[in-house]
């Protein structure tokens, strides 16, 4: 049996990671189609920026559009297969088809990685993400160094041959995936357990944005000051990246995530003392290169682990998927405006590096307590989904065998009552009738009586009350 | 209510002008001004702090009302209007009383009694360390009205009150009017 789901987890990992490589070595500002642009001398800036809007627009439209397990294999196959003719275009001179393939591609390839979801959700158990997702980032990274290796020193037109002839074969790998009865997906009718999902997407949203934004800056920011040394960064550069992963991933699961998060943020910040503080030469490129692409493995491979564990909260999984990896697009857009809007200032290297830097450390500042939030959002989210679980009347009997300190009063059970429903303070003053403060208060006044500390741990209080009966 | 915000309104305008005169004075490099008007700033913040914290307990018991008691009205010919006077209100987390806040059901204070006669309404609140007595006349001559009130304070609070000598000079309880 768990050689049976490693399987499946490996196969699952394996074709989006296949995939993968291609959209990060041509697509999405990948190496090979710089490469190509500077064979012919074409100014890629606004190809990108199209590119990447288009991966915005498919990342977050999957949702709407495919809402079976039927539908997410079709979608996934055919962004496959529809990329192959469109990239072909890419060995011929710059023309206006450039646009319309490279933007095409975009959106048909963050389609498919917003199907994946659905496989993820359904064939690898939750504790068992983190190594999927690790997978397809190690696979998909180790791929495109590979063929920014190839571009750099052979051809970029070989690079673009091997990126491109990834796709049938991850066409080939998908066509394999084990098969899930349609009731596993049934669109917005089932997957999860109904409740609302709103809140810990947008709090997930705004995470990933912040945590991108770094990324964003850093490769502006800092690839340029490097660029002399092409023949380092050429592979070194997501090396470290690879090997954050590697290790993020073989991490017992009982390792506490947000250590790494502190760890990564860190690193982070002495990448850029050390971009500030040292000079431009190889060595200096190794510290600085291994700190900052460390701490973007970190943190990639922390917000891919809690978007796929968000995903069984999720009523359509590629919705939120997609809502979350467009985040990252997002993240990436700003950031890269930001570093443009710096760069434009036309001030020294040192001026440019303070101000990005103080950009780092605020967002590096919201980070922590924007986790904590998340965090105690997913708690609530997962006690909520177990209590909806337990028959109508054991519900109203959990309120009555845990004793709190000091007996409820009438108001406050109602008040109880609905936070178990999983309402949210203001439905809550709706149905009483109270103002949402009041709301709060009752609240503050049954976490005293309870002695908890929050919401989460208060439904936790009440559950584990009634499993030990 | 109404002196209370006017009172927040006017920190608020201080602590925002104190603090932008500091750092006017700070970029000017007028270190003794800068340093005495952020000391003034800090200063009126913590008053700000102090009078929102008593907005907001003021809010609480009157956006949670169980019985308000008009202890007078003012009337003016002149205008042809009545000035308002506050009002005593016994809410779900305390008791409004001329411009003074007991809250109860929050931190550690309590309320441990309430009991009703003709004409007061008597409650007893308590700390671990103080008790408070609280006597108000309610003017109500209805003894339904009572046991209504009386029965929102029991669902509010947890608290069932005591009434005592109304109409045949007995002691019962609000619970054994709402039997009847």
């Amino acid at each position: 049996m768990k050689a049976t789901t490693k399987n499946h987890r490996f196969l699952i990992s394996l074709a989006p990671g296949i995939g993968f490589a291609y959209v990060l070595s041509l697509l999405f500002e990948g190496p090979v189609m710089y490469g190509l642009c500077a064979h012919f001398s074409f100014d890629p800036s606004s190809l990108i920026m199209a590119g990447i809007i288009g991966q915005l627009a498919g990342l977050f439209l999957c949702g709407f559009f495919v809402r079976s397990m039927n539908a997410a294999k079709k979608a996934l196959l055919c962004s496959f297969l529809i990329c192959i003719p469109f990239s072909i275009v890419f060995f011929f001179a710059p023309s206006a088809l450039w646009y319309v393939s490279f933007v095409a591609c975009n959106f048909l390839t963050g389609m498919g990685l917003a199907t994946w979801s659905c496989f993820l959700k359904i064939f690898v158990p939750r504790k068992e993400r983190i190594k999927a997702a690790a997978d397809l980032l190690i696979i998909s990274n180790i791929l495109m160094i590979c063929f920014q290796v190839v571009t750099a020193n052979v051809s970029p037109f070989i690079g673009l041959g091997l990126a491109i002839a990834m796709l049938p074969v991850g066409f080939l790998i998908a066509l394999k995936f084990p098969k899930a009865e349609e009731s596993h997906f049934a669109g917005e009718e089932s997957g999860g357990t109904g409740r609302n999902i709103v809140k810990p997407i947008l709090i997930l949203f705004a995470f990933i944005t912040v945590i991108t934004i770094n990324s964003g800056l850093m490769y502006q920011v800092l690839n340029p000051a490097f660029s002399h040394l092409s023949w380092l960064s050429s592979w070194y550069w997501a090396v470290p990246y690879v090997a954050a992963l590697v290790i993020m991933r073989n991490l017992p699961l009982l390792a506490r995530r947000s250590t790494f998060l502190y760890l990564a943020m860190g690193m982070m910040m002495a990448s850029f003392l050390s971009f500030l503080l040292l000079d431009r030469s190889a060595g200096s490129y190794l510290v600085v290169n291994t700190l900052m692409l460390g701490a973007c493995g970190i943190f990639d491979l922390f917000w891919w682990s809690i978007l796929a564990e968000t995903l069984d909260y999720a009523k359509n999984p590629v919705k939120v998927f997609g809502i979350g990896l467009s985040a990252n697009v997002l993240g990436i857009i700003i950031g890269s405006y930001i570093s443009r809007g710096i760069t434009t200032l036309a001030m020294p290297e040192v001026y440019t590096t303070v101000v990005a830097l103080t950009i780092v450390c605020i967002t590096l500042v919201i980070l922590p307590p924007l986790n904590r939030w998340l965090v105690l959002t997913l708690k609530n989210h997962t006690y909520l989904n177990a209590y909806a679980l337990i028959p109508a009347q054991q519900q109203d009997n959990i309120i009555h065998q845990v004793k709190p300190l000091e007996e409820l009063t009438e108001r406050e059970d109602d008040v109880l009552k609905s936070v178990l429903n999983g309402k949210s303070n203001r439905e809550i003053a709706d149905e009483l009738f109270i103002s949402e403060n009041t709301v709060k208060t009752h609240l503050r006044n049954i976490y005293q009586k309870y002695d908890v500390s929050g919401r989460a741990e208060l439904i936790s209080t009440l559950l584990h009350g009634q499993v030990q009966k | 209510m109404n002196i209370l915000k006017r009172r927040i309104s006017a920190f608020i305008f201080i602590t925002i002008s104190t603090a932008c005169i500091g750092v006017l004075c700070a970029a000017f490099r007028l270190v003794l001004p800068s340093a005495v008007f952020f000391i003034t700033a800090v200063s009126f913040g913590m008053f700000l702090w102090n009078a929102l914290a008593r907005y907001s307990n003021f809010k609480l018991v009157v956006e949670n009302e169980i019985i308000g008691i008009s202890p007078a009205e003012l009337s003016v010919k002149k205008n042809g209007g009545n000035i308002p006077l506050e009002k005593v209100i016994v809410s779900t987390f305390g008791v409004l009383v001329d411009s003074r806040v007991f809250l109860w059901g929050v931190k550690q204070t309590k309320l441990k009694e309430a009991v009703f006669s003709r004409e007061t309404l008597s409650l007893r609140i308590a700390t671990d360390r103080d008790e408070y007595h609280i006597k108000l006349l309610h003017g109500i001559s209805d003894p339904a009205a009572i046991s209504i009130i009386a029965e929102e304070i029991r669902y509010e609070t947890g608290v069932t009150p005591t009434i005592e000598e109304w109409a045949h000079g007995k002691e019962e309880s609000a619970c054994s009017v709402n039997e009847k």
